[in-house]
C-alpha cells in the first residue's frame, strides 16, 4: 500500500506501459519467452524481440529527457512483476546490460528507489536454494549500481543473519553406523554461530555451546587428517561438488569428517565467533567500570560498551566473564592448533585466517562509528602532472599557426595559387584605417587605433618597405613602440637600450610634440576635403607630407635622435 | 474500498467507505445472502468477526486503518499502525539485506575465506571460472555484501601476490569501487588509535593493482596521507632547521664576555663542535627515516619499485621530488635494484632533469655508484650528471668542512637551481 506512489508516469508514459503489457500478454499467450517475443528468427538466430526494442526506445527517450526519467524504471518493475522467474532472468540480463546508462546521475536519481524495490521483490521471489547464482547477480548488481556508502546497504545496525538456519535430523534413522549423538552435537553448533548475541544474553546457552564445542574439538583431534586426504583436494572437482549450504544428511557425516574443507569451515566459524566474543568480554569489563553505555540495544556489544547485556547477564558477574574469557582463550588455542594440523598447508592457512581477522577490525570500527562513507575523489588538477602527457605538442612547422597553414595548403591546393589571392594591396589602401584613426573628428579612442595592432603594423611596414621606402622611417615614428622589431637589428638594439630617466622623459615630450604637429598637419588636410578617408590620393599625399616633414630633420634612426636629445 | 473474498463457498464483497458523519459499511452478498440487509456500521463488521463468520485477518488485510481502529479490530491507534506500515514497507522494499562483517554471517564468510585461502597456485582458466561461480553463489545464498567480499579477495591477493587466479577474480567487482576499498585500508592506518605503519604488503598490492590497470594512481593517491602540501611544508621546515644548525658550526661569539662563556646555560652562544655536528647529522638522518614509515605516498613509491612498475614509480618520483625521495636508503636501494634489473630498457632520458638531480640527493656513496651505473647505461645522461658529480665531496661527512659543504650543497640544490 502506498509503495507505488512515486514515479507514476505522465499520460504518454502509461501508453507505453500499456503497449508493454500488451506485448507481455501476447508473449505469454504464444508461449514464447517475454524478452524474445516478436523478434524475427533468421537462420536460427533471433533478432531483438519487441519488448527489448520498446525498452530501448523508452531508455533513449529518458536519457534525452524527452520523457520523465523514472519511466524506464517503472516499466522494468512492471515487466519483472508480470514475468515468470525464467523470464525475469532475461529482463534482468537486459537491466545488467544497460547498467551504465541507468546509472547515469540524472537517471539514477529518478529511479534508484524503484530499482531497489524491483530487485528486493525479485530477491524475495527467488529461492535461496535453487537460484543462488541469480541471487548473487542481483546483489552484485545492486552493489555496483549504488554508491559504496549507500545507507540502505550497509546493515548499519549490525544485524546477524539469523534467518540462516541449519536444519538437521532429530531422529536417528534405522541402521546407521555413525554416532548420532555426535551428529546432533556438531550441527547444534550452527544455531549459535548464526546468532552470537544469544550466547551472551543467555548463560544457559553459553554452557551448552562450550560443552558441544568441546565434544566436537575432541572428535576432530581424535581423527586427524592425513596428508593424502588433504591433497585429494582439487579446485575444479570442488567447484562441481561445492555445496553452498552445509549438507546435514546423517549419511554424509562420515565423509564430511574426512573432508579438510568441511573441517576448516567449522573451525573458521569458531574463530570468527571467538573474535566477536573476545571483544565483547573486554568491553564488558569497561561497562562494569561505569563507562557510559553507548551502543543501542546491544546489537553490537563489542567495541562500544554494551547496553542491555549487563542486565541480561544476571548470574554472571566479573567472575563469570573472566571464566568465559578463559574458556574462549583455551578453545581458541585448540582450534588454531587443529587448523595448523589440517592439511594441506595448515600453517599457511591459519596465518591467512589470522590476517583476515586482524584486518576485520577496520570494518568493525567503521560499523561502530556508524558506517561513515569512506570514498575520496581524486584531486582533478593532479591529473595532468603525468610526465609524458604534460609534454607540449610538437608542431611540424615550428608552431601551431604555421603547421595549420601548411595543412590547409595540403587540403586546398588551389587556394594559394588563386590569382585573386596572389596580390599585394596598394600601400595607400592599406594605410587607410590608420589615417582614419588619426582623424580627430572621427573621435576614435586611442585604444582602438590600428597602430596598436602589431600584426597590422608589421604587414604595413613590410609593404612600405617594398613599395614606398621613402616614407618608411616616418611611418616607423608613427608606429613607434609597436614596430621597433621591424628595424634592422643593430638599430633596434640601440633603440631598446635603456635610456636614463631624463632621456626617457625628453623622448616622451618630443614624441608627443611631434605627433601633435603631425596631427595638426593632418587636420588641416582634412579640413580642405570633407572626406579624406575615401580619397586614397589625398591620403597618399598626406603620408608624403608627413615624410617631407620628417625630412626637414636629418633622417635618423630613432635611437640616434635620442642621443641628440639627451645631449642638449 | 471494496473487500472481496471467498468464504465457505460464497463470494462475498463488502464495500467500506467514509461518509460525512462517520464510518459505514455496506455490503452486497453474492449467492445466498446469509447476512441480512441493512447493516451498515462498524458494529456490524465487529459482529461479523465475533460470530466467526469472517476471519479478523480478512478485515485487517483489506480495510483502512481508521475503520479498523473504530471497529476495535486493532490494538494500536490508526496513526501508529500507518507509521508502522511505512516502516515495514521501507524495511521490506527499500533496505538491502547484506552482511558485511564476518560475524554477521559466519557460515558464508567462513566458506568464502576457506575457498580463497586454499586456491593452489597455477590454477587453470576453468578453475578461475569455477571460483567466480562459487563466489557469486555464496553472495547470493548468504546475502554477503559484495563490497566486503571484494575486500576479502584483496586481502587474500595480498597474501598470495603471485597467484594469478586473483587477476581473474578482481574484474567481477566494479572497478570504481576498487580504489575506494583499497583506500579504506590506508585510512585504517591513519586512525589515531593505530600506531603501526602500513604494512609493505599493502603498498605492493596497491602497486600491483595499479600496474595491472585495475585502478589508477590518482584515485588511490587521494586516500594517502600526508597530503603533498603538508609534506612539503614539513620538509621545508626540516631542511631549514638543518641548515640553521649547520650554520652555527664553528661560529664564535666575539661579543661574549668571560662570564657568558662560563655560563653553560646560555645555549645560543655555545658553538657547535665537530662531534655535536656529527651527532646532529645522525639525528637528522634518523628523523628522516621515520618519514618513510609515516608517509604513505613514499610507501607507495617503494611499492612500485618493489613490483618493477617503473612507469608509475617515475610519476611518483616527479610528484614527490621536492621531498628528495631517493635520500631514503630503502628507496635508493629500490631504485638501484630497478636500474640493475631493467638495464637499458629504462629510458633515463625520459626522466626529468629535476628527477635526475633528485637521484643524486641520496647518500653520497650511493650517488657515486649510481653515476657509474648510469655511465654504463647511457652516455647522454652521464654527460649531464658529471658536473653534479664533481660537486660531491669525496669524504663528505668525515670532516666538519665536508659536512657544512654538504649542507650547503643541499641548500643549493633545493633553493638555487631547483
Amino acid at each position: 500500500m502506498g509503495n507505488r506512489a512515486s514515479g507514476e508516469g505522465p499520460p504518454h508514459g502509461s501508453r507505453v506501459g500499456s503497449s508493454g503489457v500488451k506485448f507481455t500478454a501476447a508473449a505469454v499467450q504464444s508461449g514464447q519467452k517475454v524478452m524474445k517475443y516478436g523478434g524475427s528468427i533468421v537462420d536460427g538466430e533471433s533478432s531483438q524481440g519487441q519488448i527489448p526494442r520498446l525498452l530501448d526506445i523508452v531508455l533513449y527517450l529518458c536519457e534525452k529527457e524527452h520523457v520523465e526519467g523514472g519511466m524506464i524504471f517503472q516499466l522494468l518493475e512492471d515487466l519483472t512483476e508480470m514475468s515468470t522467474m525464467r523470464n525475469c532472468e532475461d529482463v534482468f540480463g537486459y537491466i545488467e546490460s544497460k547498467q551504465d546508462i541507468l546509472g547515469k546521475p540524472e537517471l539514477f536519481a529518478r529511479g534508484k528507489l524503484v530499482m531497489l524495490r524491483t530487485c528486493n521483490q525479485l530477491l524475495r521471489r527467488l529461492s535461496k536454494a535453487n537460484d543462488v547464482v541469480f541471487c548473487g547477480r542481483i546483489i552484485m548488481f545492486l552493489a555496483h549500481f549504488f554508491p559504496l556508502s549507500e545507507r540502505s546497504a550497509v546493515n548499519i545496525k549490525g544485524v546477524f543473519n539469523t534467518s540462516n538456519e541449519t536444519k538437521y535430523e532429530t531422529e536417528a534413522p534405522e541402521g546407521i553406523s555413525i554416532d548420532f549423538n555426535f551428529y546432533r552435537t556438531l550441527w547444534s553448533l550452527q544455531e549459535h554461530f548464526c546468532n552470537p548475541p544469544s550466547l551472551i544474553n543467555a548463560p544457559g546457552k553459553w554452557h551448552k555451546f562450550t560443552s558441544s564445542l568441546t565434544v566436537v574439538l575432541n572428535t576432530f583431534e581424535a581423527q586427524p587428517l592425513s596428508d593424502e586426504e588433504g591433497n585429494a583436494h582439487n579446485l575444479e572437482d570442488d567447484a562441481a561438488t561445492f555445496n553452498i549450504k552445509y549438507l546435514t544428511s546423517s549419511k554424509l557425516m562420515g565423509l564430511e569428517l574426512k573432508d579438510p574443507s568441511f573441517r576448516r569451515h567449522v573451525l573458521v566459524q569458531c574463530l570468527i565467533l571467538f573474535d566477536y566474543l573476545k571483544v565483547w568480554c573486554t568491553s564488558e569489563k569497561r561497562a562494569n567500570e561505569n563507562v557510559p553505555n553507548v551502543a543501542s540495544a546491544g546489537v553490537l556489544p563489542g567495541e562500544a560498551a554494551p547496553g542491555k547485556s549487563e542486565k541480561e547477564l544476571p548470574s554472571e558477574s566479573m567472575v563469570g566473564i573472566a571464566f568465559a574469557k578463559e574458556e574462549i582463550k583455551t578453545s581458541e588455542q585448540r582450534v588454531k592448533k587443529l587448523l595448523e594440523m589440517t592439511p594441506p598447508k595448515g600453517i599457511d592457512f591459519l596465518h591467512s585466517i589470522e590476517h583476515i581477522l586482524e584486518r576485520e577490525r577496520n570494518w568493525v570500527w567503521w560499523k561502530r562509528d556508524g558506517c561513515p562513507p569512506f570514498e575520496k575523489q581524486p584531486v582533478e588538477k593532479k591529473l595532468v602532472q603525468d610526465g609524458t602527457k604534460k609534454r607540449r605538442p610538437r608542431w611540424r612547422l615550428g608552431n601551431k599557426e604555421l603547421s595549420q597553414l601548411w595543412r590547409w595548403a595540403d587540403q586546398y591546393p588551389n587556394a594559394l595559387t588563386d590569382t585573386q589571392r596572389v596580390c599585394t594591396p596598394a600601400i595607400t589602401d592599406y594605410w587607410k584605417p590608420l589615417a582614419e584613426d588619426m582623424d580627430e573628428s572621427a573621435g576614435i579612442e586611442a585604444e582602438y587605433h590600428h597602430k596598436n595592432n602589431r600584426v597590422y603594423c608589421w604587414k604595413g611596414l613590410r609593404f612600405s618597405m617594398r613599395q614606398d621606402l621613402e616614407d618608411f622611417p616616418d611611418l616607423n615614428m608613427v608606429l613607434r613602440g609597436s614596430a621597433s622589431w621591424a628595424l634592422p637589428t643593430e638599430v633596434r638594439a640601440r633603440y631598446q637600450a635603456k635610456p636614463s630617466e631624463r632621456t626617457k622623459r625628453t623622448k616622451k615630450e618630443e614624441t608627443t610634440q611631434r605627433n601633435k604637429q603631425k596631427i595638426r598637419l593632418h587636420a588641416t588636410n582634412s579640413s580642405i576635403t570633407k572626406s579624406p578617408l575615401h580619397n586614397s590620393e589625398l591620403l597618399h599625399s598626406t603620408l608624403r607630407k608627413m615624410a617631407a616633414y620628417a625630412a626637414m630633420k636629418p633622417c635618423q634612426p630613432v635611437g640616434s635622435s635620442h642621443r641628440a636629445d639627451s645631449q642638449d | 474500498m471494496e473487500v472481496r473474498f471467498w468464504w465457505c463457498g460464497y463470494f462475498i464483497s463488502i464495500r467500506v467507505g467514509v461518509s460525512g458523519t462517520g464510518k459505514w459499511l455496506s455490503r452486497s452478498v453474492v449467492g445466498d445472502g446469509f447476512v441480512g440487509e441493512g447493516f451498515g456500521s462498524r458494529r456490524d463488521a465487529k459482529w461479523l468477526v465475533e460470530s466467526a463468520l469472517v476471519p479478523l485477518r480478512f478485515f485487517q488485510e483489506r480495510c483502512e486503518e481508521e475503520f479498523l481502529w473504530e471497529s476495535e479490530m486493532i490494538k494500536i491507534k490508526a496513526a501508529d499502525l500507518k507509521s508502522k506500515e511505512v516502516r515495514v514497507n521501507t524495511r521490506l522494499l527499500y533496505q538491502q539485506t547484506k552482511f558485511n562483517l564476518l560475524r554477521e554471517e559466519s557460515e558464508g564468510y567462513a566458506k568464502l575465506v576457506t575457498l580463497l585461502c586454499q586456491i593452489p597456485e597455477g590454477s587453470t582458466q576453468n578453475a578461475s571460472a569455477a571460483t567466480v561461480g562459487i563466489i557469486k553463489s555464496l553472495i547470493g545464498h548468504f546475502d554477503l555484501d559484495p563490497n566486503r567480499v571484494f575486500d576479502i579477495v584483496l586481502e587474500c591477493f595480498e597474501r598470495q601476490p603471485c597467484n594469478s587466479i586473483f587477476l581473474d577474480l578482481i574484474p567481477i567487482f566494479p572497478k570504481s569501487h576498487a580504489s575506494q576499498i583499497l583506500g579504506f585500508k590506508f585510512q585504517y592506518y591513519q586512525r589515531l588509535e593505530v600506531n603501526d605503519p602500513v604494512p609493505s604488503e599493502i603498498y605492493q598490492l596497491t602497486a600491483l593493482l595499479v600496474k595491472r590497470d585495475f585502478i589508477d594512481v590518482d584515485s588511490i593517491y587521494a586516500h594517502l596521507l600526508p597530503k603533498e602540501e603538508d609534506a612539503f611544508d614539513h620538509y621545508n621546515a626540516f631542511s631549514a632547521k638543518r641548515l640553521d644548525e649547520a650554520n652555527k658550526i664553528g661560529r664564535i661569539n666575539l661579543a661574549a664576555t668571560g662570564k657568558d662563556l662560563m655560563d653553560e646555560e646560555k645555549q645560543g652562544d655555545v658553538t657547535v663542535d665537530l662531534y655535536a655536528a656529527l651527532d646532529m647529522e645522525t639525528e637528522a638522518v634518523a628523523e628522516r627515516s621515520s618519514e618513510l614509515e609515516s608517509s604513505q605516498p613514499l610507501g607507495l613509491l617503494m611499492g612500485f619499485l618493489e613490483v618493477d612498475d617503473w612507469y608509475h614509480a617515475r610519476v611518483l618520483f616527479d610528484r614527490l621530488s621536492h621531498l628528495n625521495p631517493a635520500e631514503h636508503v630503502q628507496i635508493c636501494d629500490g631504485l638501484f635494484r630497478t636500474l640493475a634489473r631493467e638495464g637499458q630498457s629504462i629510458s633515463l632520458r625520459a626522466f626529468s632533469p629535476r628527477a635526475i638531480l633528485n637521484l643524486f640527493s641520496c647518500t653520497w656513496d650511493q650517488s657515486r655508484s649510481l653515476v657509474f651505473r648510469v655511465r654504463k647505461l647511457d652516455d647522454f645522461i652521464y654527460t649531464k650528471c658529471v658536473p653534479i658529480y664533481n660537486q660531491i665531496p669525496t669524504h663528505a661527512s668525515a670532516t666538519l668542512g665536508g659536512l657544512s659543504e654538504k649542507l650547503q650543497n643541499l641548500d643549493n640544490y633545493h633553493g638555487g637551481r631547483w
